[in-house]
């Protein structure tokens, strides 16, 4: 079955070796903040890794992230300072954007628009309503809502006199008289920041610009956000947003960000701190500074790359990604070798312009918390513990029962080795945190732990489903990868339900995330509107060939702020086209070469072919004419890729070397005397038979009656229900 | 694959898999032929619709689009196998094209491409795709014809031809389609997005079949159907027997502003359902009716949209539930040659709106379905559809779809603002901008009004209100307006909520707030109006519900869509929802004392319990002592 699915997969290549190492600078570093722990990869030029794992610090997540460091650095024997100097990169995978959306805790924000239509982002365009809903939900019309709470309400929405038209001709000009006025009745609203985002601005910038000269000049504490900047395409309703989403959010990342790589730079790291955006490249802080939308959702992106990246280890093309963190699962998928993106991306209900790589989420991990409803019918989550006070038995105060809570009393975790001993769980805070949820339930402690169990694996079972099934993706067709702490022992359970190919748990799946980003590359991309429509004269081609060389220099000169020269760049052009009268683009490879006529026509042959590859013979209309819309350049350096250490030769499949002894742990209705090994024992061949509980650093693996582990050659396991 | 999965009685997980993928194959023909289509209409407010259908031509799918236009998918194809069987015959790799609204289109601009899928040689399923053309030809730019009196006087009716025969593209038939548009190559570009979506979904439907072989392909179809049967089954069984009635009018003919009325006594027995729609008024001499068509996409409409919310919509499934009683030649029964060109957006979305008045009539008689009603929401087009050259000097014809009404309250919340179209979830307006780079129009605001929706215990949702200005127009164009709704409300409330405003254009002639104006393309403008009260003197029309005119640079049309209707009795009404509406601009203070009863103070935005608690008796006194009650009248 994954040999059938071998096709498509994306081009392997070797690791590349260094070709010069600088003894100073020659570790990576990657963080990554999830929703309880903060995770560290360390890896040096040869590929050897060291792992770290520390608590997130929501209330100053930089400074959990200057913990875990300090952890890695103790591994390799350095002072963190002395590591952070000798770090080439440092990249950073975080959850500021996607909190602050979701708790609604981005800044007070303005917004000012055309006059007259200060309605667009409340009405929505009337999709709002089933914006980011699937079409299965969307055919249940009474129960659909627009976003509640809305991040800007109607009096901080101010309209000022100015209107240019479809042509960029300005019909009303900008009063900036009515700009004070408006300005200054958001300041009496307390706003932090503002977006600005006018009628036709993506072709005439001037008033935009000048609001933003405006605010620079009278109110340089402002953060602010011009729309012909964030995101200059046609279509204001999603353009709005997507500056609005960007002022919101905006000053909780640029602090945070600036205050990380400040602390950063005062301990010794020279170079830039690398941020992972939620279109899976990395950038630079301050670039993510201005652009903080860009990093919406990028939080789960990490674990998609390192799936991708072991995919090709495996010559599987087909992964179902799946993250369990403290607060969220996760499900994102490899299909046919490449990451899914998503074209018009959706938080919270606000559709923007920003290209995001899919990924489907709910509140349910170790954290979740179980609760009872009127009807005395169990839930869990979506609410969450989270970290802090954290599930009952982290002894941290948190009087709720969550999902760690029960698997505790159900026996598959080990009090006393949790995180490999570095915390202890208090199994008699988890049952007593139980005790009332049970007695309302009519059940004692363990039948409600059971059925806690039960009902998470099954929800992550549904969004699995929801994420392949009804996208026409055969599960059986696919390899699940479990991840995140709590991923392991929830996985081989939903993973069946779903009738995945099989279950891979990875070897460092604690921070397989943060493994992923050290697996991605340097991104930058400088695009351009230029709307022409064909024929294509000699003249136009060589003011497109002026705009590739402008978007060239701009690529470079990104990258020579980072100290990377052209050399190490790999440049690709590429226009977005359409025929006359659509509106759907396509993107198009353009060779590095001067534009000539004649290279225009082999680019639209080349659209014509693309274009019946997508849609099928017989879609395309010639005679309609093409428009080439947005020009752009894309530049990659390839930060350099890690090697797994893989094991030569299997052992025997006798794995009683790892077993340390039993315990009684819950399966089908009764508790059974289960053995338990040691994850760290375990070697390439060794074979488990469920019921067994498998221990490791960062997490347990739960194995149910009549399923199989084998570790293969990279240390993963690979967990398949005969 | 094995035997085991061609036997019938397949296995639950291949089940699930294939029900979802076929769902998902005919979503995904919807979206791919928005993608590649031309028309706003279509990628921006996507007014076309999908369905997959059996070999016999039941629904087994119907997209989320708008739903009224895939709903009558399946009499196109009955009808081809009834009447195509034999002669000129139906092949593997034929697709057939028609709009003829007595053989299964609902009017002449939705055009239907309709395909058999053939695997060893005989038909295993049906596929078919259904778009708005801006315009299909006769007397008027965009095809609905103010003044017609019959189908003659409308755009030709093309009964279904083979536009692909074998696999190939018929030019003849091409050519037969195109020359009698204003819109030739919109009208080639959609043709092929269907073609290509339909040819896309055939290599994926093949594909199902080579993998999980071709009886269990079968097997799951009707699985399918009978699945979702036995569910809307068991669903009715839940509810009290009982009929309930309700009305709708349609106002204005496109001739005489008359009045007609849609009557509908629905009665659920047991586990089904009969729509009675006799005593509904004779066919008009005018372009509102639909024929047989309209209606049961009207019905099916409601009834997905209530019932089946939790199910496939796989309306074949309904077939055997539902009985629909009505008498030829009225105005949602229309026999040949009545006029039809607004049916769908006429009597056939009136048939809709009365239904799911009924259902939800129904549902408030049910403890447990209660939260599943809704009142009527935007109850009809306001139409306004624009015609000329545009600023580009190219000839356009634009049915502008940037409108969209409030919706109905539920029995525990609001309405929706600006919901858009009831029963067609995925349907947006259109951003300003694509408007004005293609037409020569700019709009001068377009925003939430707040005198739109009905009032209750639960309000429904505020319409919007549009100014558009000509400009830059080469030439006057031409504009049409076919709504509805506009000499009286049609968003009725439920259980003593009350009915929203009406739809309504005005034609503003040069408005003074444009002075200067020295023709096209010149900027005169000096302020913006934020409303309708900003607009100085000029002549000033309140367009009839069916009208049209010409429009030169500088006029100006103001656009009203009503609300929906309200939910239960607005002294019900929490006063600090109330002044929450005051406070974001969806309730003026003085609307709220009269009809709410709540007094909400004017500086700080806060209810004053104790006045309103005053106010509210003062109102029930009122009603008292000039009520008399149902026994005694």
């Amino acid at each position: 079955m994954i040999a059938a699915t071998l096709r498509g997969a994306r081009r392997w290549h070797a690791p590349p070796m260094p070709q010069e190492v600088d003894e100073r600078t020659m570790y990576k570093i990657a963080v990554d903040i999830g929703g309880t722990f903060t995770d560290c990869v360390v890896m040096d030029a040869q590929g050897r890794t060291w792992i770290a794992k520390g608590d997130t610090t929501p209330e100053d997540p930089a400074r959990g992230v200057l913990e875990v460091v300090e952890v890695a650095a103790r591994q390799l024997e350095l002072s963190r300072g002395a590591l952070l100097a000798q770090t080439e990169h440092f990249m950073h995978g975080c959850t500021i954007a996607t909190n602050a959306m979701i708790e609604r805790k981005g800044v007070k924000t303005g917004l000012l628009t055309t006059r007259g239509h200060e309605d667009t982002v409340p009405i929505g365009r009337a999709m709002v309503k089933r914006a980011g809903l699937s079409e299965r939900e969307m055919i249940h019309a009474v129960a659909m809502r627009k976003p509640e709470p809305p991040i800007i309400t109607r009096p901080c929405i101010m309209g000022v006199a100015e209107r240019i038209d479809f042509a960029g001709e300005v019909i009303v000009p900008l009063d900036l008289d009515d700009v004070k006025r408006a300005v200054d009745a958001l300041r009496a609203r307390e706003v932090r920041a503002v977006a600005v985002c006018f009628l036709w601005s993506f072709i005439n910038p001037a008033h935009e610009e000048a609001v933003g000269d405006y605010l620079a000049r009278q109110h340089p504490d402002l953060f602010v956000s011009l729309s012909s900047q964030i995101a200059p395409v046609l279509g204001e309703y999603e353009r709005s947003v997507t500056t609005l989403l960007n002022a919101y959010l905006g000053p909780r990342v640029a602090d945070y960000l600036g205050r990380l790589e400040t602390a950063l730079r005062g301990e010794g790291y020279r170079r830039p701190l690398l941020v992972m955006q939620s279109n899976g490249g990395l950038t630079t802080t301050q670039l993510a500074q201005r652009r903080g939308v860009m990093l919406l959702d990028s939080g789960p992106v990490g674990g998609t790359l390192g799936s991708r990246y072991f995919g090709q280890l495996y010559e599987a093309a087909n992964i179902i990604c799946t993250d369990v963190g403290g607060t969220s699962f996760d499900v994102s998928l490899v299909a046919g070798g490449s990451l899914q993106l998503e074209k018009e991306p959706v938080v919270e209900q606000y559709t923007f312009l920003a290209p995001k790589v899919l990924i489907k989420t709910i509140g349910a991990g170790g954290g979740s918390i179980a609760w009872v409803d009127e009807d005395n019918l169990l839930h869990v989550g979506p609410a969450s513990a989270g970290a802090m006070p954290g599930p009952a038995c982290y002894g941290r105060g948190g009087e709720q029962p969550t999902v760690t809570d029960a698997n505790i009393v159900l026996g598959y975790l080990n009090a006393e080795n949790f995180l490999g001993g570095r915390m202890r769980l208090d199994r008699g805070r988890a049952e007593q945190a139980l005790e009332g949820l049970a007695a309302r339930l009519g059940m004692d402690v363990v039948a409600a732990a059971a059925g806690i169990f039960r009902i998470t694996n099954a929800q992550m079972a549904d969004l699995v489903r929801r994420s392949t099934i009804e996208r026409g993706y055969d599960p059986r067709q696919f390899i699940l990868f479990s991840y995140g702490g709590a991923g392991p022992t929830h996985a081989p359970f939903f993973g069946r339900d779903i009738g995945a190919h099989s279950v891979c748990v990875l070897a460092n799946s604690t921070v397989f995330s943060a493994f992923g980003i050290i697996t991605s590359d340097l991104v930058h991309t400088a695009e351009r509107s230029f709307p022409t429509k064909s024929p294509y004269g000699a003249e136009v081609c060589r003011g497109i060939d002026g705009i590739y060389a402008d978007l060239e220099r701009q690529v470079l000169a990104q990258f020579e702020d980072e100290g990377i020269a052209a050399a190490g760049v790999t440049l690709e052009r590429s226009v977005f086209m359409r025929y006359q009268m659509q509106v759907h683009e396509l993107g198009v490879a353009t060779p590095r070469q001067p534009f000539t006529p004649e290279v225009a026509e082999a680019i639209v042959a080349r659209f014509h072919v693309q274009y019946e590859e997508l849609y099928g013979k017989g879609g395309a209309y010639h005679e309609a004419g093409t428009e080439f819309i947005t020009f752009r350049v894309d530049g990659t350096h390839e930060v350099f890729t890690p090697r797994i250490e893989r094991q030569e030769a299997a052992v025997p499949a006798d794995a009683s070397a790892a077993l340390r002894g039993s315990r009684r742990a819950y399966f089908d209705g009764e508790f059974h005397d289960t053995p338990i090994y040691s994850g760290e024992a375990l070697r390439f061949g060794h074979e488990i038979s469920g019921p067994a509980v498998i221990e490791r650093m960062g997490d347990t693996i739960v194995l149910p009656v009549a399923s199989l582990a084998r570790v293969d050659a990279y240390g993963n396991l690979s967990i398949t229900w005969p | 694959m094995n035997d085991a999965n061609t036997q019938p009685g397949i296995d639950p997980i291949t089940y699930e898999v294939l029900r979802h993928r076929l769902w998902a194959i005919n979503d995904e023909q919807g979206l791919l032929a928005a993608q590649m289509s031309g028309s706003p209409v279509v990628y921006e407010a996507y007014d076309f619709n999908s369905a997959l259908l059996t070999q016999r031509g039941d629904s087994l799918f119907v997209g989320v689009y708008t739903t009224r236009l895939s709903l009558t998918i399946d009499i196109t194809v009955k009808n081809l196998l009834k009447e195509f069987g034999k002669d000129p015959g139906i092949n593997d790799g034929d697709m057939f094209l028609t709009n003829d609204p007595w053989f299964g289109a609902i009017h002449m601009n939705d055009y239907t491409v309709v395909a058999p899928i053939y695997h060893g040689g005989r038909i295993v399923c049906w596929t078919g795709l259904c778009m708005h053309e801006n315009d299909v030809g006769g007397p008027m730019p965009g095809s609905f014809v103010v003044g017609a009196t019959d189908v003659y006087g409308e755009a030709p009716v093309m009964p279904p031809m083979k536009i692909v025969e074998k696999g190939r593209l018929r030019p003849d038939v091409e050519r037969l389609f195109l020359r009698n548009s204003r819109t030739p190559e919109l009208n080639a570009l959609n043709l092929r997005a269907r073609i290509a979506a339909i040819n896309k979904t055939r290599q994926r439907l093949l594909e199902v079949i080579e993998a999980y072989g071709v009886e269990t392909f079968l097997v799951v179809q009707e699985q399918i159907i009978a699945d979702v049967q036995r569910r809307v089954r068991r669903r009715l069984a839940e509810l009290p027997d009982g009929t309930w009635c309700e009305h709708g009018y349609i106002d204005h003919d496109g001739n005489r502003n008359e009045i007609y009325e849609v009557k509908l006594a629905m009665t659920k027995r047991g586990e089904r359902l009969i729509f009675d729609f006799r005593g509904t008024s004779p066919q008009a001499p005018g372009m509102i009716n639909c024929t047989y068509t309209g209606l049961w996409g009207g019905v099916m409409v409601a009834l997905l949209n209530l019932v089946c919310y939790d199910m496939p919509w796989a309306s074949g499934a309904l077939y055997d539930i539902v009985e629909v009683i009505s008498e030829e030649g009225t105005v949602n029964n229309a026999r040949h040659p009545a006029a039809v060109s607004m049916a769908t957006i006429s009597a056939a979305f009136m048939t809709g709106n009365v239904c799911m008045q009924a259902i939800s009539k129904m549902y408030a008689c049910s403890e447990r379905y209660r939260r599943e009603l809704i009142a009527v929401g935007w109850p009809g087009w306001t139409g306004a559809l624009y015609s000329g050259l545009n600023q580009h000097g190219r000839f356009f014809t634009a049915m502008l779809m940037d409108q969209a009404g409030g919706g109905g309250a539920r029995s525990n919340r609001d309405g929706l603002d600006v919901e858009g179209v009831p029963g067609s979830p995925k349907m947006a307006i259109s951003n300003i901008e694509t408007n004005e780079r293609l037409y020569p129009i700019l709009y001068l605001y377009r925003k939430q009004h707040p005198h739109t929706p009905g009032a209750g215990k639960f309000r429904g949702g505020v319409g919007l209100e549009t100014a558009r200005l000509v400009h830059k127009a080469p030439q006057p164009l031409r504009n049409l307006v076919v709504g509805h709704a506009v000499s009286q409300p049609e968003s009725r409330g439920l259980l003593g909520g009350l009915p929203a405003s009406v739809n309504s254009n005005i034609l503003l002639r040069q408005p003074s707030l444009r002075p200067g104006a020295g023709g096209p393309g010149t900027a005169g403008l000096t302020r913006l109006p934020g409303g309708v009260e900003e607009f100085g003197s000029g002549e000033r029309r309140v367009m009839a519900a069916k009208d049209h005119t010409t429009m030169d640079n500088g006029d100006v049309l103001v656009t009203y869509c009503c609300g929906g209707g309200g939910y239960g009795d607005p002294l019900e009404r929490d006063p600090y929802l109330v002044a929450e509406d005051v406070a974001l601009g969806l309730c003026d203070r003085d609307l709220a004392e009269r009809i709410y009863g709540v007094i909400v103070d004017a500086e700080t935005c806060k209810p004053d319990l104790q006045a309103t608690a005053v106010c509210r008796d003062a109102i029930r006194r009122e009603r008292r002592a000039t009520s008399t009650p149902v026994a005694a009248a």
